[in-house]
């Protein structure tokens, strides 16, 4: 389970909490040892490192940093952990998912926010179950829902 | 019942209706309703002793919060009055002579609930594919009427629906 962290990408679609607008010499730090490593930086990108700015008009079009490895950086943990556009390829750790949702989720997501990863059955097995006829109240917006045969309405 | 500080995020990942067999009751009008296939069905009377009921708002109902209009496709209703049994299709419930697919996941309700099409279609939507189990005839549903088809469409015979010959042959919400 882990937080999301700065969004990134062509423009800013309504990012709440920050946005890095990709410039040509934007990069992810890869390099195991560098300072730089699974951060953010503008420069000259080393053979290792991301240059971001080569996928702003596919998979980075939108983005946001998936806080892997980021409290602490540990050299050789891995980088460069991104949920971003799919582009109907495999990823190497990232999520993938279509535009419109990547988008969503940048305007929407909230600090606190985390994504879950795993086998679906075993994410939803880890599901919160609140009692049936139970109260719970979004915090962001006050809304409170009552639940009702595991939904909340 | 407490009050649980969640985030919206996670609310929104629970279960997009309540299970089958849910009672619901406004508590405004006092109406109470049993979920089946994810929508509200009102009751008349009590059945099942209404186990587990949970008090809402008639709103919550009205507005369709988390709630489906219709019964999804394949949902098996029996009325307690006369041990009818009806399958949903297309919104419709079809009189059963018996259960197919074991009548999984049967919900027991009024026959009242059924009579008054309370969340119900009187015929199912177009589109809606039928498949008599005895015959494996295929039917497409076309202004509340069966029409046989030779061979599924060519899209498939997608969210078919399995019904029994005689459903089809006494057109039970269904026209001529």
């Amino acid at each position: 389970m882990f937080t999301f962290g700065t969004a990134f990408g062509r423009s800013n679609p309504g990012a709440p909490n920050g946005y890095i607008k990709l410039v040509p010499n934007s990069c992810w730090g890869s390099t195991v040892g560098a300072a730089s490593y699974n951060r953010y930086f503008t420069g000259a990108c080393a053979p290792a490192d991301e240059s971001m700015y080569k996928y702003v008009n596919t998979a980075y079009q939108q983005g946001l940093l998936i806080n892997y490895n980021t409290k602490p950086i540990r050299a050789g943990y891995g980088s460069a952990i991104f949920f971003h556009v799919s582009t109907g390829a495999t990823t190497a750790g990232c999520i993938s998912t279509d535009y419109q949702t990547v988008v969503t989720t940048i305007r929407t997501t909230r600090p606190g926010d985390v994504v879950v990863q795993g086998v679906a059955s075993a994410v939803i097995a880890a599901a919160p179950n609140f009692a049936n006829g139970s109260f719970v109240r979004a915090a962001e917006n006050g809304r409170v829902y009552r639940m009702v045969g595991r939904a909340p309405l | 019942m407490g009050l649980t500080n969640t985030t919206q995020s996670v609310i929104n990942a629970l279960p997009k209706v309540p299970t089958d067999g849910t009672f619901l009751r406004a508590a405004e009008t006092g109406r109470v309703y049993r979920v089946v296939g994810g929508a509200p069905l009102w009751l008349s009377s009590c059945v099942d002793r209404c186990a587990g009921l949970v008090n809402v708002n008639q709103r919550t109902v009205d507005t369709l919060d988390h709630l489906r209009a219709h019964p999804a496709g394949g949902a098996f209703l029996r009325a307690v009055e006369t041990r009818r049994v009806y399958r949903v299709a297309g919104g419709a419930p079809l009189w059963l002579s018996s259960c197919v697919d074991r009548c999984a996941g049967l919900v027991n309700l009024n026959q009242r609930t059924v009579d008054t099409l309370d969340h119900l279609r009187a015929y199912p939507g177009d589109g809606t594919l039928l498949r008599a189990v005895q015959t494996g005839r295929v039917y497409q549903v076309a202004n509340g009427s069966p029409a046989r088809l030779a061979k599924c469409p060519a899209q498939g015979c997608i969210a078919m629906v399995n019904v029994d010959q005689w459903t089809v042959d006494t057109r039970d919400h269904l026209r001529p």
